[in-house]
């Protein structure tokens, strides 16, 4: 046992010096964070993992891949940027994955492997596996939010996660001494209920027989465990860097003398469980193993770079939707609510977050009655924590679950941007399409009630910037539980945003499950002189316009895009070509914003179908004030959408 | 944009003078340093020249002469060359129309489709104002011997290709000129007689039909009229056939023999009132002197607008038509 664990220690230092010479020799494109020092941590932890349990790592993550398993020549090659890299050329040093192997991935932000542990976490506890996960991170992330958020959420829950903090004492070059106000890390645990434990950090056999009970409890559904590592990387934060800005040569020469491996040698000496001759027998035969991965991994072949923009997004799935012919009415909140209910009754992976989404159903009857149905682990309370639950539903996602997050209010998903925008987007392409990350993400959006600035907004804009997520506003009930049944049989993360001043009306939906197809926008109201394009209430608001204009003699043709990533370009840019004229209304605001996209898209493909130039009424370009007479002042109204499109059609 | 155009100041004291009416009508093209409007001050009278180049736009709102006006007063615009919508420009485009000879609207500034539509009738309305125009048909098969031979003896004599259209649109512009009851147009619901006799080209432009018009063919030498005919062909199929290359025509010619169709019969191309449909010039077998022989003969059928001319008027027209084809001579002498 101790000699294995010399041995992949051993692999792990060779492989970072080898690393090291390489990127010397500008073999390494971007970044080399070696993990020279610190070989003891993932050594004695990951001797304890099978091969499906899940770790979590950070940008200092070559020493955790090996440790899990990881093919030395995948690590070579992907630092050198090849095909055969373990992410296939896309990562490099900071963004490993292999999760064939359990290792599901390093991050280059600060924080993210704590919350993904805790949800995969989430998913094996749901899914009754009896995997554990295992997030790595440095002392930096212990002074971030997400190690806040992510203890608490997997003591509340007795998640089987250990969190193994690697404490090097550098958050890149900051002392941990000069950012933490209680620098004894293990202590903080007690903050959030679970065992806290100190270790010498380069003493791999302590951490062993601590990772050993961690496991097991873990295991055991006993909850979930931290555990300290104090050590030190005697190589500087990433090669080439200047390392003496911030601490002394005296230091890390004194450190390099409490070499883990020098230790465990030593040990094993001492003990009898290997003689010089054996260990230096495999560190020669280590030695040999890496020069010859690394000068493979030299003549392996570069990705295509046909290939750099695949694996954004799964396969698309094609279905056909049954059309409006119903003739029971539903309103949009309970329409999404039967899809949801169908849906968890197929697929028992499906799960919900948020706050006040069990028992009593959701701020806007979102689950009503589903918690009686599929109780409390399903229908999960969280803490008010948002960058947590969704840096947590990524992780669930990566590991076989579905997550749902209810954030009432779309607002609040900015609080979780980065994990969003950082991680979940991004899953897929940097696993090269291995993880999948059916992530939905639903919320209520729009101005109206007077329910002012933190509850009102519209973001769609912002979200379909974002490659790598889908986002989709329905302003029917039909279009609503067709597809919200799609996202949730969706491999691909969406951002559902219900427009709350549409949640309660009423209109005819299909009692089967069935779903509708993202990108396919829907054509509201035929018309021959002017397309006008309104998305969620503006969509609904745009119609009532039509309605009117038509008692003038004006034709107006109404499109609800219905998604606005994938955006539906085609069916607008049909009507362009019937019409002539175009006009995107639109309550979010004007500036690099979904109408200034579409009239460019519409602008570029359909410039020859213009009779007149491109137009479009949006929101003010201000928060969303309280006051009923200054709300009305920042949203299109009616009779402002009708001048619009009369000024228009006659220009 | 469209450059304004405003009323100057005369001299050193002027505040206000009187306008003396435009020189040039709205919608002409206009020429830098090309006087456009008489402005008067109390000391002089002036032809105010442009100081750009466009198309004069008078608003509905201008002043009329007579008026006083005051110095910078906007009095009208010149209309750039871009001032057409990207919708209109295309659509002028296919229709083989110069955009320059397209105005807007009364009150618009900015060419938009409608307007080149305006210009060019879409086919399928003209075809339905066609179609509601009351026909009948006449028939008749023109020995093309003569016909022939004159169109070989001037082959080497011409500098452009002479082609059977041509001497047979010398032909209908002469028994036009004969016969003026079919130089008329239908225009809401009246007969408007014309003077001028412009015949007009079925020709086949990139899958489009367009018909130009040799203008005053009656007055043209076959040669003029092969150069005319030659020249607007190349326009067509170019797209840059302007508004007056397919504008007015008396009377249309189309011509389908090149094709291997033997006779057939053409809907009227509205507002007028006859069109010559011509068939194949093959060997026929026709009876002469009570013998069966094989003659060279022109299949022409007439198609005519009964609210124009009756059957005799358009019978007499044909037979002129015809008696020019087979004694062809004449129109080669006539200028």
């Amino acid at each position: 046992m101790s000699v294995s664990l010399y041995r992949t220690m051993q692999l792990i230092r060779s492989s970072e010096e080898q690393l090291a010479r390489c990127h010397a020799r500008g073999l390494v494109h971007g970044a080399c964070h070696t993990y020279v020092g610190q070989e003891a941590i993932a050594t004695g932890v990951c001797a304890h993992l099978n091969g499906d349990d899940a770790i979590f790592s950070t940008h200092r993550g070559h020493g955790h891949a090996l440790a899990k398993g990881m093919p030395p020549g995948e690590l070579f090659a992907e630092l050198f940027g090849r095909e055969t890299g373990c992410s296939r050329g896309r990562g490099g040093s900071m963004h490993l994955f292999s999760p064939e192997i359990g290792m599901m991935g390093t991050s280059g932000i600060v924080g993210p492997s704590i919350l993904q542990a805790a949800g995969a976490g989430y998913s094996f506890s749901l899914r009754k596996t009896e995997q554990v996960a295992v997030a790595f991170f440095g002392d930096g992330a212990t002074n971030n939010g997400a190690f806040h958020e992510g203890l608490n959420m997997a003591a509340i829950w007795k998640l089987p996660v250990l969190f193994v903090c690697e404490n090097n004492q550098f958050a890149t070059e900051v002392p941990f001494s000069d950012a933490a106000g209680n620098p004894d890390v293990a202590s903080r645990a007690a903050a959030y209920g679970l065992p806290g434990l100190q270790l010498d950090g380069n003493d791999v056999v302590a951490i062993s027989q601590a990772a050993q009970e961690a496991v097991a409890r873990a295991r055991s559904g006993a909850g979930p465990t931290l555990l300290e590592c104090k050590t030190y990387r005697t190589r500087p934060h990433s090669e080439g860097m200047g390392d003496y800005t911030y601490r002394t040569r005296e230091d890390v020469a004194a450190w390099r003398e409490r070499c883990p491996i020098k230790r465990l040698r030593a040990t094993l000496l001492a003990a009898g469980e290997a003689t010089e001759a054996e260990l230096d027998a495999i560190d020669a035969e280590i030695q040999t193993h890496v020069s010859q991965v690394s000068a493979a991994a030299e003549q392996a072949p570069w990705p295509s770079p046909g290939a750099a923009t695949t694996h954004v997004y799964s396969p698309v799935r094609s279905v056909v939707e049954p059309g409006v012919s119903a003739t029971r009415e539903l309103s949009f909140a309970a329409a999404t609510l039967e899809a949801l209910d169908q849906e968890m009754a197929a697929n028992p992976n499906i799960f919900v977050f948020g706050e006040g989404i069990g028992i009593r159903g959701g701020n806007f009857g979102t689950t009503v009655g589903l918690y009686a149905k599929y109780g409390a682990q399903r229908l999960r309370d969280t803490p008010i924590a948002e960058r947590g639950f969704v840096g947590m539903a990524c992780g669930a996602a990566m590991t076989g679950a579905r997550p749902v997050i209810d954030f009432m209010f779309i607002d609040f998903i900015n609080d979780a941007f980065g994990e969003l925008v950082n991680q979940i987007a991004k899953m897929q392409y940097m696993s090269s399409g291995r993880l999948k990350m059916p992530v939905l993400l639903r919320g209520c959006i729009g101005i109206g009630h007077a329910a002012a600035t933190h509850h009102s907004g519209s973001y769609h804009s912002i979200y379909s910037h974002i490659p790598g997520l889908r986002v989709v506003i329905p302003s029917t009930p039909y279009d609503a539980k067709g597809l919200f049944l799609h996202a949730l049989r969706s491999d691909d993360p969406v951002l559902f945003l219900e427009p709350r001043e549409l949640m309660a009306v009423k209109g005819p939906v299909p009692t089967e499950a069935y779903e509708i197809e993202f990108g396919k926008a829907r054509i509201l109201r035929e018309g021959s002189q002017i397309t006008v394009v309104g998305i969620a209430l503006m969509a609904q608001r745009a119609l009532a316009a039509a309605g009117q204009l038509a008692t003038e003699g004006i034709s107006v043709e109404v499109i609800d895009p219905r998604t606005v990533s994938p955006l539906d370009t085609a069916t607008i840019l049909k009507s362009v070509r019937k019409t002539g004229r175009l006009l995107i209304v639109d309550e979010a605001f004007a500036p690099c914003s979904l109408g200034a996209e579409i009239a460019a898209q519409i602008a570029d493909q359909g410039f020859d179908f213009l009779d007149a130039p491109i137009r479009r009424i949006n929101g003010a370009f201000a928060p969303t004030p309280y006051s009923p007479t200054l709300e009305a002042a920042v949203i299109p109204a009616l009779d402002q959408i009708v001048a619009g499109i009369r000024r228009l059609a006659h220009e | 944009m469209p450059i304004d155009i405003t009323v100057p100041r005369l001299g050193w004291s002027m505040e206000e003078g009187t306008f003396a009416g435009w020189l040039v009508p709205s919608g002409s093209p206009v020429t830098v340093g090309q006087p456009i409007y008489s402005l008067e001050s109390d000391k002089v009278t002036m032809d105010v020249e442009a100081l750009d180049a466009g198309t004069l736009h008078i608003p509905d709102d201008a002043p009329v002469a007579g008026a006083t006006v005051v110095v910078g007063q906007l009095l009208g615009h010149l209309l750039q060359g871009n001032e057409a919508s990207p919708r209109a420009r295309a659509t002028a485009l296919a229709l083989g129309i110069d955009i320059a000879t397209v105005t807007p609207r009364e009150g618009a500034t900015r060419i938009i489709e409608a307007d080149v539509l305006k210009v060019v009738r879409p086919a399928a309305k003209l075809m339905e104002e066609a179609f509601r125009a009351p026909h009948f048909y006449l028939h008749a098969d023109a020995d093309a011997t003569a016909l022939a031979s004159l169109r070989n003896a001037l082959l080497p004599l011409l500098p452009k290709r002479v082609s059977y259209n041509d001497i047979l649109i010398k032909a209908v512009a002469v028994a036009l000129k004969q016969h003026p009851r079919l130089n008329a147009h239908w225009v809401d619901n009246a007969i408007v007689q014309r003077t001028q006799i412009h015949i007009g080209l079925a020709v086949d432009a990139d899958d489009r039909l367009l018909v130009p018009v040799i203008r005053n063919a009656d007055q043209k030498s076959i040669a003029d009229i092969a150069a005319d005919r030659a020249a607007l062909v190349e326009r067509c199929r170019q797209k840059k056939a302007t508004r007056e290359d397919l504008a007015d025509g008396s009377v249309t010619l189309t011509n389908l023999g090149t094709f291997g169709v033997d006779r057939f019969q053409a809907i009227l191309n509205p507002p007028q009132s006859a069109i010559l449909a011509i068939g194949r010039i093959a060997q026929r077998p026709v009876v002469v002197d009570g013998q069966v022989v094989a003659r060279l003969t022109v299949p022409i059928s007439l198609s005519v607008d009964h609210r124009v001319a009756d059957g005799l008027a358009a019978a007499r027209f044909l037979q002129a038509i015809v008696e020019l084809v087979e004694a062809p001579l004449r129109l080669a002498l006539i200028q």
